[in-house]
């Protein structure tokens, strides 16, 4: 088993997986940059993670909020910020219509979403970046299951 | 202003060399042909993502006499059978324009 958090990761991740705006070009802490001729893309990073004992006996349950950054960019000549709200749709119904991420977790919120345009290429370029953090315990002694 | 003629600047950008022929389009109407040299160069951008994107930065460079006088936002270039928009002309006070391009 892998690290609870990976878990809720990868359910993330095949929960936006196929989206109507997006389609298959889903990346998993993509490092490098996206060529314009395969926008529209959903790219997803694990961004931060708190977390706090919940329990004073040993072996404790850490309570832990994790915000991951799933970002959409696409081009276009015309409606792109129709198209960035296409994306945030389809991302935020995806995400929050499973707040568990499949019983992983204990709830699931989105904190912020941030847009951006740039014109400096062939074609204009929009990006939407939306958090979300989700919350979920483990063990100090275990962080593969829910606890 | 240049010390050089538009005789010397069109012969910078002759076709014989680096220069080639777009179709200029006027929103309003009207068609001509301008001499200029074509650049399309890769470059990464940044978009407020964790990592940018990369794209190529369409350029047509020519002497700002040979242009349309109403030569403005919105006009269309056909170059190199494709075609682009005007987004930003860039006269740069010496006779030559630098024309930014939006790929359609």
């Amino acid at each position: 088993m892998s690290h609870l958090r990976k878990q809720i990761r990868d359910r993330i991740i095949a929960n936006v997986s196929n989206l109507t705006s997006t389609g298959s070009r889903v990346y998993q802490t993509r490092l490098y940059p996206v060529a314009s001729v395969s926008l529209p893309t959903l790219l997803v990073y694990t961004v931060s993670e708190t977390s706090e004992p919940e329990t004073m006996s040993r072996p404790r349950k850490i309570i832990r909020r994790v915000d991951f950054a799933l970002e959409g960019m696409v081009n276009g000549t015309s409606g792109l910020d129709d198209s960035l709200d296409a994306i945030a749709k389809d991302v935020e119904e995806a995400i929050l219509a499973d707040p568990t991420c499949n019983a992983l977790a204990k709830d699931t919120v989105l904190t912020g979403t941030e847009i951006d345009y740039n014109a400096s290429g062939e074609q204009p370029v929009g990006s939407v970046k939306m958090t979300f953090q989700v919350t979920y315990r483990t063990t100090e002694t275990e962080s593969e299951s829910p606890a | 202003m240049g010390v050089e003629t538009e005789a010397d600047r069109l012969f910078m950008i002759n076709t014989t060399d680096f220069g080639t022929t777009a179709t200029y389009t006027l929103v309003a109407g009207g068609v001509s042909s301008v001499v200029g040299i074509f650049d399309n160069e890769y470059f990464e951008s940044d978009a407020n993502t964790n990592v940018g994107f990369v794209s190529t930065q369409p350029r047509f460079v020519c002497t700002s006499a040979s242009l349309p006088s109403t030569a403005g936002y919105n006009d269309t270039v056909v170059v190199n059978s494709a075609t682009y928009k005007v987004r930003v002309i860039q006269a740069d006070g010496t006779g030559m324009t630098t024309l930014i391009l939006e790929k359609q």
